[in-house]
């Protein structure tokens, strides 16, 4: 099938995932025992109070009907309303959520660039130096969470050398630019401001690493993997044998087949990076969607957690097509051929 | 050529001594069965093994308060005057208790799911499972698991059903693919030519060739769950002060970063060796079955 | 008249975790140009090795211990890496034995074989143009036979058939033959009324293009109809060598004999019982001639020296044999 097609396809599947991905969650949120209601009046609140704002919740009608009501609203942007912010959830979203997308953004820079250089380096110096560093690494770096290696980076970086600041998006006294994308980077370079624009970098640094860091090693050794087996295969034999360069021969020919099965775990990293953001974010205090994420769950805010959930789901599904396309792009035996061939 | 290869399955499937040998050529391998068997043996002896137990529970103990680690407090103390090691080798306990738990809970479903969508490929039977299992699997692991966990009391308890609500479908997955693969053997259609009920062929010829995937599966999971775990303690949604958790007593640490860095820096060390013991040994169980597909 | 390419002596290791093997024991090949030689032995006798000592595309834990490869009067094994690849651009080419694995899957053929062309373009001065790379292109296809050339050029390799995919290789080989080709069991991977197609059509291109041709072969018959002289190898040794006919209808050498032998006859008697015996160890060969366990006629001599590969009296046909140089 081509290309497009094929693209229509994944779209359609996700959409249909997250539908009932938005069903799982509404229905969890409201079948387990608590009482929102009650939660968010707070333990005080007159009966009558809490009776209002059950309607208002509209937590009175059948299940069915909250759902249908949810989904109308979601479709016309409005994801309802927070109890504890006391604010349209989508505004919370649009404020919080940019912050932690240019942080994702980039640690997925860092990842991609990263593994392709070390897994580059450790398989054309496959079995000598290089490649046990970078080996070593990986299985350390997997072993450690994405909190820890936060920690572990602050200390080392931060406060030890002084290298980088500990928390916070922008050192005092850099004002932060007028708001036009909710991402700090971008809008000071449309505003003009490379002060700020500098300065929220830097602060972006270890945050970024300490995110993409147990990805970053994984993907090396993946890529690693893919040119040692590779390069005995016979196609490079021939091209070699066909006095192709020596550059084409590893940066082509050998560089391609053996980086799709890394673009291929890519989906989980992104899953791995919106994941372990919401930790990083606490230990350096970058205000992104965990602020707004914990304090939501911690008050069992459901409105807000049935939202945020969604809205991560389709930041993700975007970003597993995008993954997919790529896949089928770099590999052709994917694309054109039936399942289960 | 595939009967051959049909045949070296079911008779590979039994060789212990073999499986052995040849896992125990690998150092790394060796190194991570050490420290998970370390680990294990930890979890279950904490009380009896720690210099100070009651550490553990509510216990004060001001006068001792942030003291760096020495001879008396090998690791230090937290800013109640707990002793950091006894309280980071209780919380192997709390971690390796939560991955068995949630393991124990989530493969029998997980698996047989597999099993039952792989065998019945192409029906409404695996439409309608692995359909359910995309919907979980659609959303990053630990946001789902945060989302689920938060709509429950933060406990220990919930964030074990929490994960493990979440984790089945991986399994399901991974068991499916194997046995969609499997599905069109030689060996299976032979059994089904004898007139071997479908039960009989999933559990007794599909299963047991699915041993190594799952095996694997289970061993680097002991890693995740435990990963997962402490994510969601170090948020607040799992274990509660003063259990001796480690993901509790990195975040709780993190307050006095970085001058009592030991009140974090050791729990999060600990979670790491655990991880990577089982990382490794799970590379191990892989490369043993690895071999036997050649 | 001087040959083409000419080696003398050739020693050839590989370093594995168990010890050396020393696969290649004093080869001695030479190619005259023009001419169609055919090589035929057992699998891991060496032929393979020998062919990539060659172009120098040895593996990496090869060790070339000793010998002399000498092409259109250049020292191969001394060429630098700019000599090199102007061989393996333009004088020398190899077809392999599974075309599906000797195509890099994830590029469509057109960009397999414009690599080829843009690199072996004969001046290189002149700078290429898609245009003309592509109609380079469909020339060679056309030249291989291939139906519909342009839509070959926009497929990927797994999307052809093993026969087609073999005629790319051909045709990618003839972008850049200039003087000798080296074939690798071309055909022992594709159907057998394949088989005959494709080496109808080498030999014609052969003729065509005046190369000369490595021709190698487990297929005796193959061999047999398509090359003028024929090298025996075992072993890491050239055995015998002689002209087609003379090598077939009159085998010198003990082992050659039992091979032709061991092909099963349509009429007669069945059949035969093969040669006794199996390839020696490579990390502990037998002294003397390799062939000593396996051999009917082994004599004192023939464990203690390596016999040479040397005419029989007057004629073109060489044999190493002590039987028939006697000391």
């Amino acid at each position: 099938m081509r290309l497009s097609t094929y693209i229509l396809k994944r779209t359609a599947f996700v959409i249909f995932s997250l539908i009932g991905l938005s069903v799982l969650v509404f229905v969890l949120a409201r079948v387990l025992p608590g009482d929102p209601a009650r939660m968010a009046a707070g333990p005080r609140a007159p009966e009558e109070v809490v009776e209002a704002l059950r309607r208002q919740l509209r937590l009175d009608k059948p299940m069915y009907e909250q759902y249908f009501y949810w989904v109308t609203n979601v479709l016309h942007g409005d994801l309802g309303y927070s109890l504890v912010t006391r604010r349209s959830i989508t505004a919370d979203v649009l404020e919080y959520l940019p912050t932690s997308l240019e942080l994702i953004v980039l640690a997925a820079i860092f990842e991609i660039a990263g593994s392709f250089i070390l897994g580059v380096i450790a398989g054309r110096y496959s079995y000598k130096w290089p490649d046990n560093l970078v080996r070593l690494a990986s299985y350390i770096g997997i072993s450690i969470p994405a909190f820890v290696m936060a920690i572990i980076l602050q200390l080392l970086f931060s406060w030890t050398f002084k290298i980088f600041p500990t928390t916070g998006m922008l050192s005092q006294g850099i004002e932060r630019p007028p708001v036009v994308s909710g991402s700090v980077a971008l809008d000071s370079l449309i505003a003009g401001r490379f002060d700020a624009f500098v300065d929220v970098l830097w602060h972006m640094v270890l945050p970024a690493l300490a995110l993409c860091m147990g990805g970053l090693l994984q993907d090396a050794r993946i890529i690693r993997s893919g040119m040692v087996e590779n390069k005995d295969k016979d196609y490079i034999l021939m091209a070699t044998s066909q006095g192709l360069p020596d550059r084409t021969v590893m940066f082509k020919y050998l560089l391609k087949p053996s980086v799709i099965p890394a673009v291929t775990v890519m989906g989980l990293d992104i899953a791995a990076l919106m994941a372990n953001a919401f930790l990083v974010e606490i230990v350096f205090s970058w205000p992104g969607f965990s602020k707004l994420g914990i304090t939501v769950m911690l008050n069992k805010d459901l409105n807000a957690i049935v939202a945020l959930v969604l809205v991560i789901g389709v930041i993700y599904a975007i970003a597993n097509i995008v993954v997919d396309v790529m896949v089928a792009y770099l590999d052709p035996r994917i694309r054109l051929m039936e399942r289960g061939e | 050529m595939q009967i051959k290869e049909s045949i070296v399955k079911i008779s590979a499937r039994y060789d212990l001594k073999r499986k052995w040998y040849r896992f125990s050529k690998s150092p790394l391998s060796i190194v991570g069965l050490i420290i998970a068997v370390i680990s294990v043996f930890l979890a279950l002896a904490a009380p009896y093994v720690v210099p100070y137990p009651t550490h553990a529970g509510l216990v004060t103990n001001f006068k001792d308060k942030f003291l760096p680690p020495g001879s008396t407090y090998l690791f230090g103390t937290d800013e109640i005057g707990r002793d950091v090691l006894s309280r980071t080798v209780f919380g192997f306990q709390y971690s390796l208790m939560m991955a068995a738990v949630v393991l124990t809970l989530v493969i029998p479903p997980g698996v047989i799911s597999g099993l039952i969508a792989g065998y019945y490929r192409g029906t409404w039977i695996d439409t309608l499972i692995m359909r359910i299992a995309d919907v979980f699997i659609a959303v990053p692991p630990l946001v789902l698991a945060l989302s689920i966990a938060a709509v429950l009391t933060p406990s220990v308890f919930n964030a074990m059903m929490a994960v493990s609500l979440m984790w089945w479908p991986w399994y399901t997955r991974l068991v499916y693919n194997t046995t969609s693969a499997l599905r069109n053997e030689y060996f299976v259609q032979a059994a089904e030519v004898m007139g071997a009920s479908p039960f009989r062929i999933i559990f007794g010829e599909i299963l047991p060739n699915c041993l190594g995937p799952i095996l694997t599966k289970i061993t680097l999971d002991v890693g995740w769950v435990i990963l997962l775990g402490s994510a969601l303690s170090f948020v607040g949604l799992g274990a509660q002060p003063p259990t001796p958790d480690l993901g509790t007593m990195v975040a709780s640490g993190g307050n006095f970063m970085p001058d009592a860095w030991w009140i974090s820096m050791f729990p999060a060390i600990a979670i790491c060796i655990i991880i990577l013991g089982f990382n490794l040994l799970g590379d191990g169980i892989r490369d043993i079955f690895v071999e036997e597909a050649r | 008249m001087k040959p083409l390419l000419d080696v003398k002596d050739l020693y050839v290791n590989y370093k594995t975790y168990m010890g050396e093997l020393k696969v290649l024991n004093g080869v001695n090949f030479t190619v005259h140009e023009g001419e169609k030689v055919g090589l035929i032995g057992e699998s891991g006798c060496g032929k393979t090795t020998t062919m990539r000592a060659i172009l120098r595309t040895l593996a990496s834990n090869a060790l070339v211990k000793g010998g002399d490869i000498t092409f259109r009067n250049s020292e191969v094994l001394k060429m630098d890496k700019k000599e090199l690849t102007e061989m393996r651009r333009k004088h020398i080419t190899m077809i392999f034995q599974d075309p599906t694995a000797a195509l890099n899957p994830v590029f469509k053929v057109g960009d397999l074989i414009a690599d080829v062309v843009r690199f072996s373009s004969n001046s290189n001065t002149e700078k290429l143009t898609k245009e003309k790379i592509r109609t380079q292109s469909l020339g060679v296809l056309k030249e291989v036979a291939l139906p519909d050339p342009e839509r070959v050029l926009d497929s990927y390799p797994f999307q052809l058939s093993g026969g087609m995919r073999q005629r790319i290789c051909i045709a990618m080989s003839l972008a850049t033959a200039r003087e000798l080709m080296i074939a690798d069991e071309p055909t022992t991977n594709l159907d057998v009324t394949i088989q005959d197609q494709v080496l109808r059509l080498m030999k014609d291109l052969v003729e065509r293009r005046r190369l000369s041709i490595i021709l190698i072969s487990h297929a005796l018959g193959t061999v047999r109809g398509t090359v003028d002289k024929v090298y025996a190898m075992y072993a890491g040794n050239m055995i015998e060598s002689a002209d087609t006919e003379e090598l077939f209808s009159n085998p010198l050498h003990p082992y050659t004999q039992g091979l032709l032998k061991s092909v099963p006859k349509l009429t007669g008697t069945g059949f035969s019982e093969g040669i006794t015996g199996r390839i020696p160890d490579y990390i502990n060969p037998p002294l003397g001639c390799r062939f000593n366990p396996r051999c009917t006629h082994a004599m004192d001599i023939c464990f203690k020296e390596k016999p040479q590969l040397l005419n029989v009296g007057k004629s073109n046909h060489k044999v190493a044999c002590w039987l028939y140089h006697r000391r």
